[in-house]
């Protein structure tokens, strides 16, 4: 009980600004007051009693450190706020100087990026699995315009789920997922580039699926915990796959895997999060779909200004 | 107040100033540990730790002079704010 009791305690106050030997400190008293308690004759029911529970203590403990947070995120929110501004006078410099205007567009996508790296405030995993869908759309785009790419380029998308399965705490599991995933890409771009038979090579992907349902505690293929997510990694590939061979839809169809993401954080991330978390690939979504259906290039990264005009609204 | 003045009597641990506390006054125990805490980072107290024996060593808080002029401070201010409201409410003033 004590254990968990300070397990508890650090875990919370390590979502603070604070250092590991304050941190330590705070525990190593705890530890002795817990121990205190137990001497004198209380139950740890008592004890924590006279502790204090867990929320009440670090919403004691952290009265400063908060408004310290308070005051990064509103730094950082600034950021957010002006990268339209700049990506704007950026679009327009590459345009009038070098006649760039394509693919100058693509230096909206800084909006959503400079969004994620504001916001995310975890390890390198993770602020690169937040990163992982525009370096793939970045990738995949300049794959598709400048040398018609399209396919087998909508490949890159892969790093999504490769890269989200390494936050998993079990590295062997994610190191097979991964095997696992290059072998499937490996037979789809070899049957497709020797046969000239991507139909037949996209079987491949059966290698990554059936190790995904072995492996089913992985959150890319999780059907107990996060079956939505593992549904719209599914979907989205067969979706992908099949209107591409169909109807030739490479260079757009694409976007449905910007659905990963959205599913994920629908399904995980706490209500009032939501939707400012899912601004930059509905932004993302709007700002392609209007260039590339209606050729409002020049206006479709207007699109973009959702992500802070929403974030805006929900803070204020 | 209260926990400068516990401390300016005697060298405590912190169960110790919880437990005494809460025996006298009516308090809320889980804030009197950062109430520690953000004493001693204001300089108020100071903190070495002693052997117990068996058990591991405790930390105990002793106050500093800045802390004990500070509760000088805070008691003259409790004071006069008590002999104004004995006068309005009357009863004794030592």
């Amino acid at each position: 009980m004590k254990q968990e009791y300070l397990a508890q305690l650090k875990a919370r106050l390590n979502d603070y600004v604070m250092t590991e030997s304050e941190i330590e400190d705070i525990i190593n008293d705890y530890d002795q007051m817990y121990e205190d308690g137990l001497s004198k004759g209380l139950s740890d029911k008592e004890v924590i009693a006279y502790l204090g529970t867990i929320p009440k203590v670090v919403r004691e403990l952290t009265e400063n450190v908060a408004l310290k947070e308070e005051r990064r995120s509103k730094n950082n929110n600034k950021w957010v706020a002006v990268m339209p501004f700049v990506s704007l006078i950026l679009f327009f410099a590459l345009g009038f100087g070098w006649n760039l205007w394509h693919p100058g567009w693509m230096v909206f996508l800084l909006i959503p990026v400079v969004a994620i790296l504001a916001n995310v405030r975890q390890n390198a995993i993770q602020l690169l699995t937040a990163l992982s869908p525009f370096i793939a759309t970045t990738s995949f785009l300049l794959l598709g315009f400048y040398y018609n790419m399209w396919n087998p380029g909508w490949l890159v998308f892969w790093i999504i789920p490769i890269i989200g399965v390494w936050n998993d705490s079990n590295k062997w599991k994610a190191f097979g997922f991964t095997i696992a995933a290059l072998v499937s890409m490996g037979i789809y771009l070899y049957v497709g580039m020797v046969y000239g038979d991507y139909l037949l090579g996209a079987l491949g992907f059966i290698v990554v699926c059936v190790y995904g349902i072995f492996m089913s505690n992985f959150k890319l293929f999780d059907f107990k915990n996060s079956w939505q997510v593992s549904l719209t990694v599914l979907l989205s590939i067969v979706i992908y796959l099949l209107f591409g061979f169909l109807f030739q839809t490479w260079a757009y169809m694409w976007m449905v895997f910007l659905f990963i993401p959205i599913v994920a954080i629908l399904s995980h991330a706490h209500a009032k999060d939501q939707l400012v978390a899912i601004m930059p690939f509905i932004s993302t979504i709007l700002f392609f779909s209007l260039g590339f259906f209606f050729g409002w290039w020049s206006f479709s990264w207007l699109a973009f200004l959702l992500i802070p005009v929403v974030a805006i609204l929900k803070n204020a | 107040m209260c926990v400068l003045s516990l401390i300016s009597k005697k060298d405590m641990y912190g169960f110790e100033v919880i437990d005494t506390l809460a025996k006298e006054i009516d308090v809320n125990e889980n804030t009197v540990y950062p109430i520690l805490r953000r004493l001693t980072a204001s300089q108020y107290f100071e903190t070495y730790m002693e052997s117990t024996g068996i058990a591991a060593p405790r930390k105990y808080y002793r106050i500093t002079p800045l802390g004990q002029s500070k509760m000088d401070e805070y008691m003259s201010e409790w004071r006069k704010f008590l002999e104004g409201v004995f006068r309005i409410l009357g009863g004794i003033v030592e």
